[in-house]
């Protein structure tokens, strides 16, 4: 009865948190960069204003080479038919405070805790160019080792998450906002296609940095592609 | 003279009590929601507020959420009740909870209780189904 009657005492529920996402994804024959929540609950906005300065790179790869994307204006809207879009995006700095979460460095804020750098990267398919994976991609990115596009609803698309290049282990990788596993030692994972339309397939770490403006680097990575 | 030290002394004394604030700590049942990042990291230091459904537009309790990343409450009465978290870079949850009559709870993703409750029933179930074939087999 004693034990019963602890637990009553403390209910316990324990919540994890979103983040807002982001996305590309086509519209009117053109490729529109998305900031927000892609499904958003009751109280979510589905797509956020972002600033051109919070795109730090925007690459499109087309019949065998790469050429950047002008941004000078927000949403990102890609015209020139890219075959893969590449997109490191980041809002800054930020740290936790005894205050709550601010848009600051550590060294400008009141009371720190801890900070960190956000680098988020998003890779979009359209067309199928095995050459434009064989590039180092900055920071974190999830790419599939073959052709994405030729998948069905129930099939497997095995994919690699690479930080700067490299393969990184045990990284968790959600699908539809829902984490479905974590990468094994050569940084590979299976993921089950489970509907057609837009695919959403993200993941994140967060990695030690030794600066006075933040103790992390928190990487995100987003890719997408359509299934028909 | 002696009239207006009286009244003086008065006007201290009933002071002191008006500004005076009362204590009474106490032990009770509280529902505690842990929030996290989706590395486990503590979601702490941040904006809460909770709601009663009945009442959408004035929050129960506010506050900010302790360094473990917990909100703690206690509902005063059954119902279903609303938990929201945001962070200024744009973290947040919003978690609807049901509290019965007895206090006890449902709407957690990993409720501690509801699995430990699931698996001693399980347990249970295997230990009673055991137990009655062993029952059966002695008696033959």
């Amino acid at each position: 009865m004693g034990i019963f009657r602890s637990f009553f005492v403390v209910c316990l529920l324990i919540l994890p948190v979103w983040a807002h996402q982001l996305w590309m994804e086509e519209e009117k024959g053109c490729l529109v960069l998305n900031y927000g929540h892609i499904h958003p609950s009751e109280h979510e906005t589905e797509k956020i204003q972002y600033t051109p300065d919070s795109i730090k790179k925007a690459i499109c790869y087309k019949n065998g080479s790469f050429s950047d994307i002008k941004v000078e204006k927000t949403p990102l809207i890609v015209k020139n038919n890219c075959s893969v879009v590449f997109v490191q995006f980041s809002t800054g700095y930020w740290t936790k405070t005894v205050e709550g979460t601010v848009h600051l460095p550590k060294h400008r804020a009141v009371n720190p805790v801890y900070s960190w750098l956000s680098i988020e990267n998003l890779v979009f398919i359209k067309k199928w160019e095995q050459a434009a994976f064989d590039t180092r991609f900055e920071g974190l990115v999830i790419l599939p080792l073959k052709d994405p596009l030729k998948l069905k609803e129930g099939d497997k698309v095995r994919l690699v998450v690479l930080l700067n290049g490299r393969p990184v282990s045990d990284v968790p990788v959600a699908y539809d906002g829902k984490i479905r596993g974590a990468t094994d030692e050569n940084g590979r994972i299976n993921i089950r296609i489970k509907h057609p339309g837009l695919q959403m397939i993200e993941a994140s770490i967060r990695q030690k940095l030794n600066s006075n403006r933040a103790d992390y680097v928190v990487y995100s990575s987003t890719l997408n592609f359509e299934v028909k | 003279m002696v009239g207006r030290v009286v009244i003086t002394f008065l006007a201290a004394v009933l002071f002191t009590w008006g500004h005076e604030l009362i204590t009474d700590v106490k032990r009770e049942r509280a529902v505690i929601v842990e929030i996290k990042y989706a590395d486990g990291m503590p979601f702490s230091y941040e904006k809460y507020e909770v709601y009663y459904s009945g009442k959408p537009d004035i929050p129960f309790v506010t506050g900010r959420t302790d360094r473990y990343g917990r909100v703690i409450f206690i509902p005063d009465k059954a119902g279903q009740w609303v938990v929201k978290a945001f962070s200024e870079d744009g973290h947040g949850v919003v978690k609807k909870i049901k509290v019965d009559d007895g206090g006890a709870y449902s709407g957690g993703e990993k409720g501690g209780f509801d699995r430990i409750f699931k698996l001693a029933v399980g347990i249970a179930v295997i230990m009673g189904f055991f137990g009655i074939i062993g029952i059966i087999w002695r008696k033959r």
